[in-house]
């Protein structure tokens, strides 16, 4: 046994000068083939988050199937802002998801489709969506690029036909080559085109809002402006934070979760008789009313509030959790079977924290703007 | 002898020199070799761990929830089940977190696989565990876990998928590590439906001017768990849930139901009745 083991070692050491000297590396740069592929070979785009996110949460790995590339971030920016994905070219994915408004619909409770036509949920803010594996309020998607499917054929919305983009998108002096640039390909298709939006957004990372900076400075890692709270806004956290108070972690997190939100589709009572939700979905009776839990990064900027957009302010929100619940709200969440006591004082606390992550440097990021 | 010395080392060298023009690379091609070479095309020379130690067996690790010895359903309606009091319950939500499985030997000697496994009633993936850690062969006589996570493990902040799930326990300001359960559902208060939700993590109260806190683990002892490694293996871990709420203390869901995370005293009944809701099961 020792001396078997003894040989297999000898012949691993004399073994080793050939597992050193690859063989490989001369076929690879003569072959015309490989060259040619390699021309065409777009740049991969290193997704950045902030420097507090890598120690706090998994970050995404991007899909196989669609790595994020430079050439596929141009060309899927340039489709967010294209008109020609609606049926009279009239609107974009950009008309909705404004990028000055987090990529919500500046204060549109429900957003108007090409025809006017109102549509039943408020449009999401769009920005850390790689930490989700569920979009659209009721969870209908499974992927970015599942979801940036549906926009352009609903009937209320873009209304209109896969065939009609691939038409005129092909049409297009430009297009076609951009495709080439992120694709290889001048053909142009529904996948292709998702594709590409969906690495677009993926890019659409919001992170260095005053409350970052607060966490970045807490743990000694360099920040990227102000990092301070006032005291209004740290009692605010705490009442956040408490169980007998407000008890908002439980459902958004704490500062040892970035995304602010854990993403669970949840019954928050807003109504006796609610909106089917992620029941609409799945089928289940037991997910009836149930919406996915928003981040709540940005605020600011998102109003109106819940999935129906249906309070204007933060101060009807709150207003809501403490005094409006519906409990006898078919699986409603246990969390809200109880009185939040919040006087007027700790809700104007409550609301300067929920202000101190606002990320201005995110609404105005010049890469996430019409870039024509 | 210094022409064996020369032999000696063209035989050395050759063979290198040899392989050095190769076309393929040679190395071991099995993964589950030490020396395992991922660039290796022609196999050879593969090492084997269990060449030199004792060998080593994946464990498997299923975990089951009853009630009353019924399975544990997050969708039933109305309030299937009760409690020691007589006060009747249901179950919408039920996660929780182990770490450090202990596998002990008659002569006291023990081997613990230092990891953790959150299980969440709504994913049954998280019913099984294969740790990656492999235990070493041998005739173990009981199997135990820390419930939660022991001061050492409990660190804020310290593990990013539980942080993901918004898992991290914190109470006036301070950071104490994380939850190790929550059972959440509603129960019958005298023909009104009320919440519960059933936190359980570090204790905390005041002392005057100071917080006291415990880190309010426990160490679950699975009891006549005799397993020989010899092979990988298999075996479950059961929760009976009704536990948690009676023996030695009779739980009152109108005395705790929500905020219990707050509730120094709430949450050192439930360390001791927490001893009870786990055995095991071949």
């Amino acid at each position: 046994m020792y001396l078997n083991v003894c040989m297999r070692y000898l012949f691993f050491l004399l073994l080793f000068p050939c597992m050193i000297i690859s063989c490989q590396k001369d076929l690879e740069e003569d072959d015309p083939l490989v060259k040619e592929n390699q021309a065409h070979k777009p740049t991969p785009y290193e997704i950045k988050y902030p420097l507090h996110f890598y120690s706090s949460i998994p970050i995404p790995i991007e899909p196989a199937e669609n790595p994020t590339t430079v050439e596929g971030v141009a060309l899927g920016r340039e489709l967010f802002f294209e008109e020609l994905l609606s049926a009279d070219n009239s609107m974009s994915c950009a008309s909705c998801h404004k990028p000055q408004h987090a990529f919500n619909d500046k204060g549109a409770a429900l957003s108007l489709g090409i025809n006017g036509d109102q549509g039943v949920r408020n449009a999401m803010p769009l920005f850390n969506l790689d930490f989700a594996n569920r979009f659209n309020w009721h969870g209908s998607a499974k992927s970015i690029e599942e979801q940036a499917f549906g926009p352009v054929t609903n009937p209320v919305e873009l209304v209109n036909t896969w065939d009609q983009v691939v038409r005129d998108l092909q049409a297009d002096p430009e297009y076609p080559s951009l495709f080439k640039k992120a694709f290889g390909t001048e053909v142009i298709d529904s996948v292709l085109v998702v594709k590409a939006l969906a690495q677009f957004e993926r890019t659409l990372i919001s992170g260095n809002s005053r409350f970052d900076n607060y966490t970045l400075a807490k743990r000694g890692l360099p920040t990227n402006g102000p990092s301070s709270l006032t005291a209004a806004e740290k009692r605010g956290l705490d009442l956040f934070m408490t169980e007998n108070k407000g008890d908002c972690f439980h459902c958004h997190g704490n500062p040892r979760n970035p995304a602010w939100t854990d993403y669970a589709f949840r019954n928050n009572g807003l109504d006796a008789v609610p909106d089917s939700g992620l029941a609409s979905v799945n089928g289940k009776p037991s997910d009836y009313g149930k919406f996915k839990t928003p981040s709540i990064r940005n605020l600011v900027f998102t109003a109106p509030y819940m999935h129906d957009g249906r309070f204007a302010t933060l101060g009807e929100v709150i207003d809501f959790y403490t005094d409006n619940v519906q409990m006898s709200s078919p699986n409603i969440d246990p969390v809200m079977l109880k009185v939040r006591d919040l006087t007027a004082s700790e809700k104007e606390d409550l609301i300067a924290f929920l202000k101190t992550l606002t990320d201005s440097s995110f609404v105005t990021n010049p890469a996430f703007q019409d870039p024509d | 002898m210094r022409k064996l010395n020369i032999v000696i080392a063209v035989l050395i060298i050759s063979p290198s020199l040899f392989l050095a023009s190769c076309k393929k690379e040679s190395g071991c091609t099995d993964p589950s070799a030490v020396n395992f070479d991922p660039e290796a095309e022609e196999d050879c020379c593969c090492v084997y761990s269990s060449d030199f130690e004792t060998p080593r067996f994946n464990a498997t690790i299923n975990f089951e929830h009853l009630v009353n010895g019924a399975t544990v359903d997050l969708t039933a309606s109305g309030h299937p089940y009760q409690n020691a009091l007589g006060q009747d319950f249901n179950i919408e939500e039920l996660r929780y977190l182990i770490s450090d499985i202990t596998f002990h030997q008659a002569n006291g000697e023990n081997f613990t696989i230092n990891d953790y496994h959150f299980v969440d009633l709504s994913k049954p993936s998280t019913f099984i565990y294969t740790p990656s850690i492999k235990v070493p062969a041998g005739n173990y006589t009981s199997v135990s876990f820390t419930f939660g996570f022991d001061e050492e493990d409990n660190k804020p902040g310290a593990y990013q998928d539980l942080n993901a799930l918004n898992w991290n326990w914190s109470m006036m300001g301070m950071d104490l590590g994380y939850h190790y359960m929550q059972i959440n559902g509603t129960y019958d208060s005298s023909g009104v439906t009320k919440g519960f939700m059933t936190h359980m993590g570090p204790a905390m109260k005041m002392d005057g001017n100071h917080h006291i806190v415990v880190n309010n683990d426990f160490e679950a002892v699975l009891e006549n768990a005799d397993i020989t490694v010899n092979s990988n293996f298999t075996f479950s871990i059961v929760m009976d849930v009704e536990e948690w709420y009676t023996d030695p203390y009779d739980w009152d869901f109108n005395k705790y139901n929500m905020n219990v995370m707050m509730d120094y005293d709430a949450q050192r009944l439930l360390n001791v009745n927490g001893l009870s809701v786990f055995r095991y099961k071949k």
